[in-house]
């Protein structure tokens, strides 16, 4: 058994709940999560503040994140996949990363909290205070929320078949629509 | 690697000489858990006045914790053999000789959008580890067998706003 290593950055705005990421293994290799940062932007065309609300880091016991309840679909769109090694195999066909606007997820038997904090989407801020925005004017230095990276006797969160482990964002009431808010993650399959 | 467990203590509400996280081995079958570090988030979203909170990391020997609010830690791999039978919560009636280990100040307000105060700061996760035994093989994590001894959490003084806890162990046979 080899463990190849990926990143995946992606991009998600527009909406009050979004996930920004999820990562799907449909009885696929294990998938070992080293590191997840998770800020706002970059918003360089927008400046002033964004909606604002929570942001977990959770694996669900089952697939269910795949589904939706109402709202609009899950979309794969921009996602960025890229390998670390040049010959590394692809990543499998089994593992299924998406992000996008949802209402609401299916719940699923068992959900797992690993980090829960609160960001704002709010756009640059050169000048000022940032607030939550620092989170983009350090990002992604300042902005990890999962980092294993380091520590060899501690487990990476495992993402096994029939889990997902979701990134999800939900800004309060009346605090306006999320722009955009990014996530970087560094994960790797074991074949 | 050694079987790893995440215990995530969400949204405690501060108060005077409260146990805002704790883990105690009381496993009489000598399991080890070792802290490999303890983080601490300002995740609240609510308007708070906050307070200035003045709390400490704490190892207790002799420990005992009742009336507490259980929190179930969760495997970092779900093919972990069961963890030991260990306690962890909040709050709850603490018994046991205290050491203190780290001392530090809180804001307790809530995070703003605004400005970027100490409660702002505390919204990122690198900054706010308060126990780290990462890198370094040749310096001991913090042990705790199974004679009763326990790390806290512990706020002194300060009663206004939620703190979130994290506290990552490795569960070890010796």
């Amino acid at each position: 058994m080899a463990e190849y290593f990926y990143d995946i950055f992606s991009t998600i705005s527009g909406d009050i709940r979004a996930v920004p990421l999820i990562i799907a293994n449909q009885g696929g290799p294990t998938i070992r999560l080293y590191r997840c940062f998770i800020y706002a932007g970059p918003n360089e065309a927008f400046e002033g503040d964004g909606g604002f609300g929570p942001v977990t880091v959770q694996r669900y016991s089952d697939l269910s994140p795949l589904v939706q309840t109402s709202g609009a679909p899950i979309t794969s769109n921009n996602v960025v996949f890229t390998s670390r090694k040049v010959n590394a195999p692809p990543i499998s066909d089994a593992i299924i990363v998406r992000s996008g606007p949802v209402a609401d997820l299916v719940n699923s038997p068992v959900v797992e909290t690993f980090r829960v904090v609160v960001l704002d989407s709010g756009g640059r801020s050169n000048t000022g205070s940032p607030g939550y925005n620092l989170r983009e004017m350090q990002a992604p230095s300042m902005s990890a929320v999962i980092n294993f990276v380091g520590e060899s006797s501690v487990q990476p969160i495992t993402i096994r078949g029939n889990q997902c482990l979701v990134v999800r964002a939900r800004v309060e009431a009346g605090s306006g629509n999320l722009y955009n808010i990014s996530t970087i993650v560094e994960i790797s399959q074991e074949i | 690697m050694a079987n790893t467990w995440t215990a995530y203590y969400l949204g405690v509400a501060f108060a005077a000489t409260k146990n805002m996280a704790a883990v105690l081995n009381g496993n009489a079958g000598g399991r080890v858990i070792r802290i490999k570090r303890v983080g601490l988030i300002n995740a609240q979203t609510a308007a708070v006045s906050g307070v200035v909170c003045s709390t400490e990391l704490r190892r207790y020997t002799g420990a005992t914790l009742s009336g507490n609010t259980a929190v179930t830690p969760v495997a970092h791999d779900t093919n972990n053999s069961a963890l030991a039978t260990i306690t962890t919560g909040h709050a709850g009636t603490i018994v046991g000789t205290p050491s203190t280990l780290r001392r530090w100040i809180w804001s307790s307000d809530e995070a703003k959008v605004t400005t970027a105060q100490n409660n702002e700061w505390e919204t990122l996760v690198p900054l706010n580890i308060v126990y780290d035994s990462y890198g370094d093989t040749t310096v001991q994590p913090l042990a705790l067998r199974g004679t009763a001894e326990e790390i806290m959490v512990y706020n002194v003084s300060g009663a206004a706003g939620l703190l979130d806890t994290w506290i990552e162990f490795l569960d070890e046979a010796s």
